[in-house]
C-alpha cells in the first residue's frame, strides 16, 4: 500500500515534546474519511514511517490532525516539519471506538498523557449528536499543569452545562487550583449509570490497567470498558507480525477493543 | 494438504537419464529452474543449470542443534532432506525494496518498487515445504491484504514436488500429515527409485501444466512392482520418524499456560539468536528499512526479514514489550502452535524440523510442547 | 436541617457504624464550613483535628524554599483530611488548604482517643477504617510514581 502525499498546512506546538500537524491532500480526493480511534501511518522521506493516531474531528474530512510526542527518529524530523512541506500517508487503519453503538449510554472518557489525542475525535463526535448520550464525564491526568495537551479546548469543555471534565495532575504549583493525584481517584466522582455506562480509556498500558479495575469497582462490565493499545506497528495491514498480542494484531483486530476481548491478554506480562 | 499415501492419478516412469530432459523442457517454456545445490559446501537454494548441479550421491544428517552433508553410497539425486534454506527466500525474500520515494519540485511521489519476477521452476520441493507454501499463500494470498511480490512469484513458478524415500533424525512431518509423500499443491510429484531394478522416477502431474509437461517427456508405463516399491519407501520414510508433535488442544493450552514454568527453562537455554524464525519456512514476520542517497532526495523502503527473538521486534516508544528472552521464546512458540491456528486457521509448523536442527542449542519445539503439556509440579 | 449524629452517618468514612458509636462521637464533632484559600493547617503545626471533608476541595502541599508551594495530593468529598496526630510527635506532615469553600466535620483527636481508649470495640472499627484510608492513599501516591501518563 503506497503513502498518499499530504502538505502541512498547520504546524502547532502543544507541550514542549508534542506537536499538532494539520494536513492536507496534495493531490487525488480533497477528502480523508476516518472514524474516531483510527490511525495514520505518516512517512517521513529518508526516516521512515510511524503509527500516529488521528486527532481531528471525523466531520472535517478535508483535514488531518495529527497530535505527536517527539520521542524517536521519525517523530524528531516530523517534529521540524512547517507548512509547505510534503509527507506521506497511508490509512487510515485500525478498529474505531463504539461511539455509534453507545448512542443512548453515560459515558466515561478516561485518558492520560497524549491518550487524550486519540479519544478527542470521539469527543468531537459525541459533542456534535450531544442528545444523543446522557451524561458524559471527561477524566484527563497528566504529570503536572504543564504537560496538558489541548488545554485551551479543555477549558472550553469545562465551561459547558452538559459535559463534565475532571483534570488532574501529579503535582503543582500553587497557582494550580485543579485536582492532584492520579486519574484513578476521580472515576469514583463520576455521575453514571453503571448499568448504562460506557468507559473508553486510552492512555499508557499502566494507567489503563488500574483504570480498569477502578471502573470494575464502580459497576462496570467488562464489555463496557473500551480501551486502545499501543504496539510496534510497521504496515498497518496485519502482515508484518510487531504488533501481535495474543491471537491479534492489534494493527487490524484493533487498537480499540472491548476489554471483554482483551481482558485476558492485557493482564499477562511480556506477551 | 498431504498425507504420506500417494496419489494415483497420471502416473508415469522416466529413466533418471531423461531428468536432463526435464530441465531442458523447463528452459524451454521459459522457466527458471531453482533448487537444491551445494555451495561452499552448503546445502542451499540457487539457481540450477541442469541436474547435475543436484547434489547427487550427498546425504543430510539433521538432528537437533547438528547437521552434516555426508557422501552417500548410491548415486540418487535426491538422497537428501532439508538444508537451512526454504523455498520462502523466493518467494517471500529476505531483503526486497517495496516502495520507493522521489522529492522534486517540493512534491514527493511514491511509487511501488520494480521487482522482476522470473518464472521460476521450484525443483524437488519436499511435501513440508509445499504444506509451508499453502500456510504462506493463506497469510499472504487469502488475507485483506495480498503480498504482489509473493503473488507475482507464486503465480509464475512451477513446482516440481519430491517425495522423501528416507527421514531426517528431525523430521516430524508424518505426526502433521504434512508428509513425507506430496499430495497437492504441485505441478508434477517425483519418486526416486534409484537400486538393482534401475535408477528411476515415478512421476505424477498434479495440474493440467504438469501433465501437458509429462506428456513431452520420454517416458514409459509403470510397473506394478515399481508402484509398490515407491510406495513403500514412502512409508518407510513416514514409520522412521521418531518425533512426533500432538496437536490436541491447541491453541488454548499454550494461552492457559504462559507462566508455565518450562518457560524459564527453556529461556535458560535459548540463546534468542532467532535462526529458529530465520530458518522457518512459514515464519513472515518482516520489519521496514529506509535507504535514501546522499542527498535525501530519492529513498526505497525496503522489506526485511525480522523475527520475534529480536529485542526490537516489540519496540515501542520507551522500551520493550518483551524484554525477557523467555517472553520473546514464549511468542514465537505461542504464535506458531497457538495464535497461528486462531489467525489463519492452521498450525504455523509443517514438521520440517529446521528450527531444532539450526537451533545452536539443539531446542526442540516437540520436546518443549511436550513438557508444556505436562501440568507444572506442584509445590 | 439534619442532626450531627445524622451528618456523622452520612460521610463515607462513618458509614455502616453503629448507633451506639456514632452517638459516643457526637460529643467529639463540629461543623465548620471554611472559605476559599484558606490555610488550615502548616507543616510542623500541633495536630489535634481530623477532618471528614463534605463538599469542596483541600490542597495537601509541601513548601520549597526558592520553588514555593507544591501540591502532592487534592482531596473532596468523601475524603478524610489529617492523620498527623495517630503517630507522635503529633504534628502535621504537610500544608493544607482550601481551594474552594469546603465544608467538614471536623473530630477532636484527644476526644476521638479516649473515646478508643475507654471502648476497644469502637476504637478497633477506627482504627480499621484509618488504616483502610492509608492503605488507599498509599496505593495512589505509589502510582503517582510511576509516571502514570509517561509512555
Amino acid at each position: 500500500m503506497l503513502p498518499r502525499p499530504f502538505r502541512v498546512v498547520q504546524y502547532r506546538r502543544e507541550l514542549r515534546d508534542t506537536f499538532t500537524l494539520t494536513l492536507e491532500p496534495w493531490d487525488g480526493p480533497a477528502e480523508f474519511s476516518f472514524r474516531p480511534g483510527q490511525f495514520n501511518m505518516l512517512y517521513q522521506l529518508g526516516a521512515g514511517e510511524v503509527p500516529i493516531s488521528i486527532s481531528g474531528d471525523p466531520a472535517r474530512p478535508g483535514q488531518l490532525v495529527h497530535t505527536i510526542r517527539a520521542v524517536g527518529n521519525v517523530t524528531g524530523v516530523l517534529q521540524r516539519c512547517r507548512p509547505g512541506d510534503v509527507i506521506g500517508v497511508r490509512g487510515p487503519f485500525g478498529t474505531p471506538w463504539p461511539v455509534a453503538e453507545l448512542v443512548g449510554r453515560d459515558l466515561i472518557i478516561l485518558t492520560g498523557g497524549l491518550g487524550l489525542a486519540p479519544l478527542r475525535p470521539v469527543i468531537y463526535s459525541v459533542l456534535a449528536n450531544r442528545p444523543a448520550y446522557g451524561n458524559v464525564e471527561i477524566i484527563y491526568g497528566a504529570r503536572s499543569p504543564q504537560d496538558l495537551l489541548y488545554r485551551r479546548e479543555l477549558e472550553r469543555w469545562r465551561g459547558r452545562f452538559d459535559l463534565r471534565v475532571h483534570v488532574t495532575v501529579d503535582s503543582a504549583g500553587a497557582d494550580w487550583h485543579g485536582n492532584v493525584g492520579v486519574v484513578t481517584t476521580l472515576i469514583p466522582r463520576t455521575r453514571i449509570d453503571v448499568l448504562h455506562a460506557a468507559a473508553l480509556i486510552c492512555g499508557p498500558g499502566v494507567m489503563m490497567r488500574f483504570a480498569v479495575q477502578e471502573l470494575m469497582k464502580k459497576g462496570l462490565q467488562p464489555r463496557d470498558i473500551y480501551v486502545s493499545l499501543e504496539r510496534n506497528m510497521q504496515c498497518g495491514l496485519g502482515l508484518c507480525g510487531h504488533c501481535q498480542l495474543g491471537p491479534f494484531f492489534v494493527c487490524k483486530d484493533g487498537p480499540v477493543f472491548s476489554y471483554e476481548r482483551i481482558g485476558p491478554w492485557f493482564e499477562k506480562r511480556e506477551v | 494438504m498431504s498425507s504420506p499415501l500417494l496419489l494415483s492419478g497420471a502416473t508415469a516412469i522416466l529413466p533418471a537419464a531423461a531428468f536432463h530432459d526435464l530441465f531442458a523442457l523447463l528452459r524451454q517454456e521459459g522457466f527458471q529452474p531453482v533448487g537444491p545445490t551445494i555451495r561452499n559446501g552448503h546445502l542451499v537454494l540457487d539457481c540450477l543449470d541442469g541436474p547435475d548441479g543436484l547434489p547427487r550421491g550427498w546425504t543430510t544428517e539433521a538432528e537437533a542443534g547438528r547437521f552434516r552433508l555426508q557422501h552417500r553410497q548410491d548415486t540418487a539425486y535426491w538422497g537428501f532432506n532439508l538444508g537451512q534454506e526454504s523455498w520462502k527466500k523466493f518467494l517471500f525474500p529476505a531483503r526486497l525494496p517495496v516502495v520507493t520515494a522521489a522529492k522534486h519540485h517540493g512534491a514527493i511521489s511514491y511509487a511501488p518498487a520494480a521487482n522482476h519476477v522470473p518464472p521460476y521452476a521450484f525443483i524437488g520441493v519436499r511435501a513440508c515445504e509445499l504444506a509451508a507454501i499453502w500456510i504462506q499463500d493463506r497469510i499472504l494470498l487469502s488475507g485483506p491484504v495480498i503480498d504482489p511480490h509473493y503473488a507475482a512469484c507464486r503465480q509464475a513458478a512451477l513446482i516440481v514436488a519430491v517425495n522423501c524415500t528416507e527421514a531426517d533424525d528431525a523430521c516430524f512431518c508424518a505426526s502433521l500429515g504434512t508428509g513425507p509423500a506430496a499430495t497437492a499443491g504441485f505441478d508434477l510429484a517425483l519418486t526416486e527409485l534409484c537400486g538393482e531394478g534401475g535408477h528411476f522416477f515415478l512421476v505424477q502431474a498434479g495440474s493440467e501444466r504438469g501433465e501437458r509437461l509429462l506428456a513431452h517427456l520420454p517416458q514409459q508405463p509403470v510397473q506394478e512392482g515399481q508402484w509398490q516399491q515407491a510406495q513403500t519407501l514412502v512409508a518407510a520414510a513416514a514409520r522412521s520418524q521418531t518425533r512426533s508433535l500432538a496437536t490436541d488442544g491447541l491453541p488454548g493450552l499454550l494461552y492457559d499456560r504462559t507462566e508455565h514454568p518450562q518457560w524459564d527453562d527453556v529461556a535458560a537455554r535459548c540463546l534468542s539468536c532467532g535462526n529458529c524464525a530465520l530458518v522457518c519456512p512459514t515464519c513472515f514476520c518482516f520489519s521496514m528499512a529506509e535507504e535514501t542517497d546522499l542527498e535525501n532526495v530519492t529513498a526505497s523502503r525496503w522489506r526485511l526479514w525480522d523475527v520475534c527473538h529480536n529485542l526490537d521486534h516489540s519496540y515501542i516508544h520507551g522500551g520493550w514489550l518483551r524484554p525477557s528472552s523467555k517472553a520473546r521464546y514464549r511468542q514465537w512458540l505461542t504464535h506458531k502452535l497457538g495464535a497461528w491456528l486462531d489467525q489463519f486457521g492452521c498450525l504455523g509448523c509443517t514438521g520440517c524440523g529446521r528450527c531444532l536442527v539450526w537451533c545452536p542449542a539443539a531446542i526442540d519445539l516437540t520436546a518443549e510442547l511436550q513438557a508444556l503439556r505436562k501440568f507444572p509440579p506442584k509445590e | 436541617m439534619p442532626s450531627l449524629e445524622e451528618t456523622l452517618a452520612a460521610h463515607p468514612f462513618l458509614a455502616g457504624l453503629s448507633p451506639h458509636h456514632l452517638q459516643l462521637i457526637v460529643p467529639c464533632a463540629s461543623l465548620v464550613s471554611l472559605p476559599a484559600d484558606q490555610t488550615i493547617f502548616t507543616e510542623g503545626d500541633q495536630a489535634r483535628q481530623l477532618y471528614l471533608l463534605r463538599s469542596g476541595r483541600v490542597a495537601l502541599s509541601i513548601h520549597r524554599p526558592r520553588r514555593g508551594q507544591r501540591t502532592i495530593y487534592t482531596l473532596g468529598a468523601g475524603d478524610v483530611l489529617g492523620m498527623g496526630w495517630l503517630d507522635l510527635p503529633q504534628q502535621w506532615f504537610f500544608d493544607a488548604r482550601t481551594l474552594e469553600v469546603t465544608r467538614a466535620i471536623a473530630l477532636e483527636a484527644d476526644c476521638l482517643a479516649r473515646l478508643s481508649e475507654a471502648q476497644p470495640e469502637l476504637g478497633y472499627e477506627l482504627l480499621q477504617r484509618f488504616v483502610r484510608v492509608l492503605l488507599g492513599k498509599i496505593k495512589l501516591l505509589k502510582l503517582q510514581l510511576v509516571d502514570f501518563y509517561g509512555s
